[in-house]
């Protein structure tokens, strides 16, 4: 047993060498600024001697001294989200910067993230991955992944070296909230783990000339909304033998004790309807402006590509950026890792699919439970989904992953039942892990239409969302698939210059241009359908102004050989490349009239970045 | 090289006069389409037109040049809550047509509103009467120089080579007017039409027939790439941006459908406004000469045709309007993709009739049999219908005509061969009102390297103004269009309650029922729209006395679709031992409205 007076002497010096750190970092924001502070072996050097053995434990994962404290084991409300945002913009205000690109039908901000190493160039610059979560409100550890993931990027940038250079070469936009009304409504009004999926734009859903008037009611003030059940000796439902709060249908030559009634609710307009228009009425993810399709085709479309403001804000800052090269959007749930395309109707080029594929096997590998599938021919059609515009607008790699997989309860893939794994499961979850913290005990109410009946079932925050323990986790997993993503995205570079001299004075210049990654610089969708312009790799003969006339001739060859070329007859000192394939190269050759400046290369693509050389 | 003097002059002199030109680009307007209104204009007079308790202006929202998008609300009363009928003017912006006559049926429907019959309509109905939905796209057609794209401001690289509107067409010969380059090519697929020169056709290789030209777009290869004029000014085709059948990936149509301000003004507008019940715009998308018809496509999944419980209303639309317009000589309707009438229907749930607004219309005798026409290429204005064969092209400037183009001599030239036919009516009915709808081809000669190959003429067809008329026609069409859109209304559909009773079943109780009946001549709304979220479905709602009770049913529901002369019955058992009356009422936004009430002790209507 230790004595108070211990605890003291060991808290005194480290009160006083907490005081002096943050004095330095009050009193001196360039040294901050800077990025030593954060790191521990810098810290080292301001310690007396006799507290080197004060350091943190050299955890593996999370960083143990962070700039900006974040906690992963809980969730973070619109306001939370926006503060460690901030704060983390201000502890690296070198890396990071807070942007909002316009406010949600609520008033509340859209915030972007942009996260990017300056010396390299800026932001705009660089090839980008854009991560986003709940666009789906009631998803909301979506949000945690990509708040995890600004975080993670910006306090172990200094101290690893991958994630350095991942900064150096890329620009990260990340936008955790894409729905903030309807987070803050899921985190603050009565809900089921369900809802509100829709944003918070008034829908007349039942086309009666009302609108929204007809919602759910937390009938018991509990802050969620469950089931309500009414005793029936002729009903076909009773409670399961182990987890007796769960109802389950009786089987065909069962009696059964109970009929269900929905969920908790009133008919507040008499048309018979319980809870048939709540708030909103859309779904913001089948709103996007590729292969859109009507409500009466796809459910929750609204009315046509773009009406939901939130999600316009979104594509018109994508478009603005074309250098993002991947984007990945975080839903939950079921462990899945989704690729377009949503609907039978427009197949994606084999190349593409072929590359999906391949990465998604690598976070299948990532993501123990998760499954790699194609999202109309896999789990159900979508129409005017957000992954579908994004690659096949804006040209740009894109996943969507569905957090929290049946696997994470007793980490086995034994049951599946459906989406939620095996129906027991969850209960047994809750009976073993969480001390029956996730459901409602059913209890008796009054009914103004139905009488006496009983509230109970499934609370709001199980279900589709991680606990506590296990959220840290799922961030991290997911992450580390993103930063995957993000490093196989395409980065140009001019791998050779060289020169030969013709008989007769001309000079013939060789470069090869190659991509260091996986993902071409052009997606195949972008080359046949031309999304974005070509690549340009061109020639420079100093001083600029006789180039045009110093290049003769240019032309790309088939191979390093140049067993065959074509010929760019129309600027031949800028040729344009339809595609550099994933870890591949393209050969080009000009003749040009010998300067006396040097002679550089330069390729510029507009996801694969900018690189050039020199002869 | 001949003449090289001559050209370097012109190199010189038409940058100066095009300058010149585009000062004065409202004077030049004024000799493209006398008579005719600039956007703006077109605005001033809806404004001008507002008059309390008739006529007011709604704004629809700018675009992105920051042109407001008006509408002239026609109506009596709370208009807004009254089946209402929108009307849409130059849908396709460079038929300036459509916009002239929306604002004068306002006119005529202003002017009348005291007469009995306009009082009626508008008692119970309103009139959103839109004419420039997309005024920045019509300004484009007052600016020098005339072209009649349809395309609004919106930079956009149309040919994706990183270079935004970087090779527009250019005004070669300083006429003010983009019209054509005519270029000898002897791998050109065009040939001289044999029965007016001036019209170019493909040159059927079966007949013994080869063509000698190629026509590119008037212009320079300004950027040097070997295409000409594949990436000017703009912009995205409103009629081209909806998104049925979007034209995904074009260059006219967008990042997507619904991209533009003034696409999503006017959708925005509609949504807000359930109580329209029939769109009517003017486009190329007719569906009023030839009625929609329907084809395989089934509710509630992607179609390619209208539903078949539609293709009725269409032909009664179609009917009624062949009964007070001549259809004869309309061109064939457009394609659909993308465009805003395909969309009323199949993506905002309405009925949705389309017609051209104005067509060249060739009397009867000149169309029945065609003469050859001689043009001298140094005088298009003075066509000469001559009654003897001529020589079919190249009266004077090209003496070395190859001789297959010249073989089929006006008088053998195969009647059903349809090649041409558009252009011909076109031309001779420019010629018969002397107009200037053609440029004659004159030789031009500048950039090597900025035209093509070969000897290149400038001219040919001034297609803005062959798709207006002069404007003094205008009042005469309007007046036209005016007796078919009054007379919408009274096809619209109709609700009426009949057999209105409450039985008294004793101590208390009663059985209170109606008909409801649809005495219109449309359905309550398309079958397309018929439980989507398109259309606001008929309710029914009965409104009891204090202290009674409702045993059957609920005090309000849902009513499925009436067709015309349809009806349903409504019936609920009450119990009100106090008695009293009760009211039943029946509406939709876009079907009106009708209520009845009873007294509980008589039993009686009231």
């Amino acid at each position: 047993m230790r004595s108070p007076s211990c605890i003291e002497w060991l808290f005194g010096p480290l009160a006083f060498i907490l005081c002096i750190g943050l004095l330095i970092l009050c009193v001196s924001p360039a040294h901050a600024a800077s990025g030593q502070v954060a790191n521990p072996a810098a810290r080292l050097e301001t310690l007396p001697a006799n507290a080197a053995e004060q350091q943190p434990y050299p955890q593996m994962g999370a960083p143990a001294n962070p700039r900006v404290d974040a906690r992963f084991n809980a969730y973070h409300d619109y306001q939370q989200a926006t503060q460690l945002m901030q704060e983390l913009v201000r502890a690296f205000p070198e890396y990071a910067s807070l942007q909002s690109l316009g406010q949600s039908y609520g008033g509340r901000e859209m915030w972007v993230l942009t996260i990017s190493d300056p010396a390299t160039g800026p932001a705009e610059s660089k090839p980008a991955m854009w991560i986003d979560g709940c666009i789906h409100a009631n998803e909301i550890q979506a949000t945690e992944v990509v708040l995890y993931t600004a975080w993670f990027l910006l306090e172990t940038r200094a101290s690893n070296s991958f994630i350095q250079q991942l900064l150096r070469e890329r620009t990260f936009y990340l936008m955790p909230i894409m729905s903030p009304d309807s987070r803050d409504s899921h985190f603050y009004d009565a809900n089921t783990t369900h809802s509100p999926r829709t944003g918070m734009r008034p829908v007349d859903e039942d086309r009666d000339g009302l609108v929204d008037e007809d919602g759910p009611e937390d009938m018991d003030g509990d802050g969620h909304i469950a089931q309500i059940r009414v005793a029936d000796p002729n009903g076909r439902w009773l409670a399961d033998k182990d987890y007796p709060q769960r109802m389950t249908r009786a089987k065909p030559e069962e009696r059964g004790t109970h009929t269900l009634l929905g969920e908790e609710g009133y008919d507040n307009d008499g048309d018979g309807l319980v809870n048939e228009d709540g708030p909103g009425g859309y779904d913001p993810n089948r709103n996007w402006g590729y292969n859109w399709q009507p409500e009466y085709i796809q459910g929750g479309a609204h009315q046509y590509p773009f009406s939901i403001l939130e999600n316009r804000m979104v594509a018109d800052f994508m478009a603005a950026h074309p250098n993002i090269a991947g984007a990945q959007s975080y839903h939950n749930s079921g462990g899945m890792i989704l690729h377009g395309p949503g609907a039978q109707n427009t197949p994606y080029p084999g190349q593409d699919d072929q590359l999906y594929r391949a990465i998604a096997e690598k976070g299948a590998q990532m993501l123990p439970g998760y499954k790699p599938m194609v999202i109309w021919e896999d789990l159900y059609t979508v129409y005017g989904g957000e992954v579908d515009f994004i690659y096949a607008c804006l040209g740009a790699f894109t996943y969507t992953n569905e957090l929290f997989t049946t696997h994470d309860f007793f980490h086995s893939d034994t049951s599946q039942e459906d989406w939620q794994g095996s129906r027991s499961e969850p209960r047994k979850f809750d009976d073993l892990l969480l001390f029956d913290q996730g459901f409602v005990d059913w209890h008796p109410a009054e009914h103004p239409t139905y009488g006496a009946i009983e509230i109970g079932g499934q609370k709001k925050g199980w279900g589709r969302q991680p606990p506590s323990f296990m959220l840290e986790e799922e961030c991290h997993r997911n992450m580390a698939f993103s930063l995957y993503h993000a490093d196989m995205l395409p980065l140009v570079e001019v791998q050779s210059v060289s020169s030969r001299e013709l008989p007769g004075g001309l000079l013939e210049v060789t470069a090869v241009v190659g991509n260091r990654r996986m993902i071409p610089t052009r997606l195949a969708i972008d080359v046949s359908k031309g999304i974005s312009r070509p690549d340009w790799i061109s020639i420079d003969i100093a001083p600029n102004r006789e180039r045009n006339a110093a290049v003769l001739a240019g032309y790309i060859g088939s191979d390093q050989f140049f067993s065959t070329a074509s010929e760019q007859a129309d600027k031949p000192w800028r040729l344009n490349i339809s595609s550099i394939p994933g870890n591949g190269a393209v050969y080009c050759r000009w003749i040009v009239r010998s300067g006396k400046g040097p002679i550089t290369v330069t390729v510029d693509s507009v996801k694969g970045g900018r690189a050039s050389a020199s002869l | 090289m001949k003449n090289t003097r001559l050209p370097l002059l012109a190199r010189l002199l038409l940058p100066c006069l095009a300058f010149i030109l585009s000062l004065s680009s409202g004077a030049l307007a004024d000799g493209a389409l006398p008579g005719y209104r600039s956007p703006d204009e077109i605005n001033a007079r809806l404004r001008a037109l507002e008059s309390p308790g008739l006529a007011s202006v709604i704004s629809l929202g700018r675009t992105a040049q920051g042109r407001e998008i008006l509408c002239l609300r026609i109506g009596s009363g709370d208009a807004d809550s009254k089946p209402a009928i929108a009307v849409l003017g130059s849908v396709q912006a460079q038929q300036r047509v459509g916009a002239e006559l929306v604002v004068r049926l306002a006119e005529g429907l202003i002017q009348s509103a005291a007469s009995d019959r306009t009082a009626g309509v508008l008692a119970g109905h309103t009139y959103y009467l839109i004419p420039e939905p997309s005024p920045d796209a019509a300004s484009a057609c007052f600016t020098s120089p005339l072209t009649d794209r349809a395309g609004n401001s919106r930079p956009w690289d149309d040919d994706k080579d990183g270079g935004v509107d970087e090779d527009g067409p250019d005004d070669l010969d300083g006429d003010g007017w983009i019209t054509q380059l005519r270029v000898k090519d002897p791998a050109g697929r065009l040939m001289p039409h044999p029965l007016d020169p001036r019209v170019l056709i493909e040159a059927d290789a079966s007949k013994g027939e080869r063509g000698v030209y190629s026509i590119y777009t008037e212009g320079l290869d300004d950027d040097v790439d070997g295409s000409f004029n594949e990436d000017g000014r703009g912009g995205v085709d409103f009629n081209r941006n909806w998104s049925f059948d979007y034209p995904a990936y074009q260059a006219d149509a967008g990042l997507n459908a619904v991209s533009e301000p003034e696409c999503r003004a006017l959708a925005d507008f509609l949504f807000a406004r359930s109580n329209v019940a029939l769109v009517f715009s003017f486009s190329p998308q007719d569906n009023l000469s030839d009625a929609w018809k329907a084809g395989q496509s089934q509710p509630y999944s992607i179609m390619n045709s209208i539903l078949g419980g539609d293709a009725p209303a269409y032909e009664l639309l179609s009917k009624r309007y062949k009964e007070l317009l001549d259809p004869k000589d309309a061109p064939a309707a457009r394609g659909w993709s993308g465009s805003f009438s395909a969309w009323a229907y199949f993506h905002f749930g309405r009925w949705s009739l389309s017609s051209a607004g104005w067509w060249p219309r060739v009397p009867a005798a000149e169309a029945a049999e065609v003469a050859p026409v001689v043009v001298s290429d140094s005088s298009a204005a003075a066509p000469v219908a001559a009654a003897e064969p001529a020589p079919a092209a190249g009266a004077d400037a090209h003496s070395e005509q190859p001789a297959a183009a010249t073989s089929a001599a006006g008088s053998e030239w195969d009647k059903d061969d349809k090649r041409g036919d558009r252009e011909l009516n076109w031309l001779k009915w420019m010629d018969s009102q002397g107009l200037e709808g053609f440029a004659a081809w004159q030789p031009y000669s500048g950039d090597t390297r900025k035209l093509p190959e070969g000897e290149v003429e400038v001219g040919g067809m001034r297609m803005l103004r062959m798709q207006n008329p002069p404007a003094a026609e205008l009042d005469a069409l309007a007046g036209s269009f005016a007796p078919f859109l009054e007379a919408l209304p009274g096809l619209l559909p109709r609700l009426e309650l009949g057999g209105v009773k409450c039985e008294a079943l004793g101590d208390g109780l009663y059985r209170a029922s109606a008909t409801l009946v649809n005495s219109g001549q449309l359905p309550t709304m398309p079958q397309l729209a018929e439980n989507t979220a398109l259309n606001n479905p008929l309710q029914a709602e009965v409104l009891l006395p204090g202290g009674s009770s409702l045993l059957t049913g609920t005090p309000r529901r849902r009513v499925g679709r009436l067709l015309p002369g349809a009806s349903t019955e409504l019936n609920w058992l009450i119990y009100a031992p106090q008695g009293g009356s009760i009211t039943l009422r029946a509406w939709s936004p876009s079907v009106g409205s009708v209520e009845a009430s009873v007294e509980l002790s008589s039993g009686g209507s009231k």
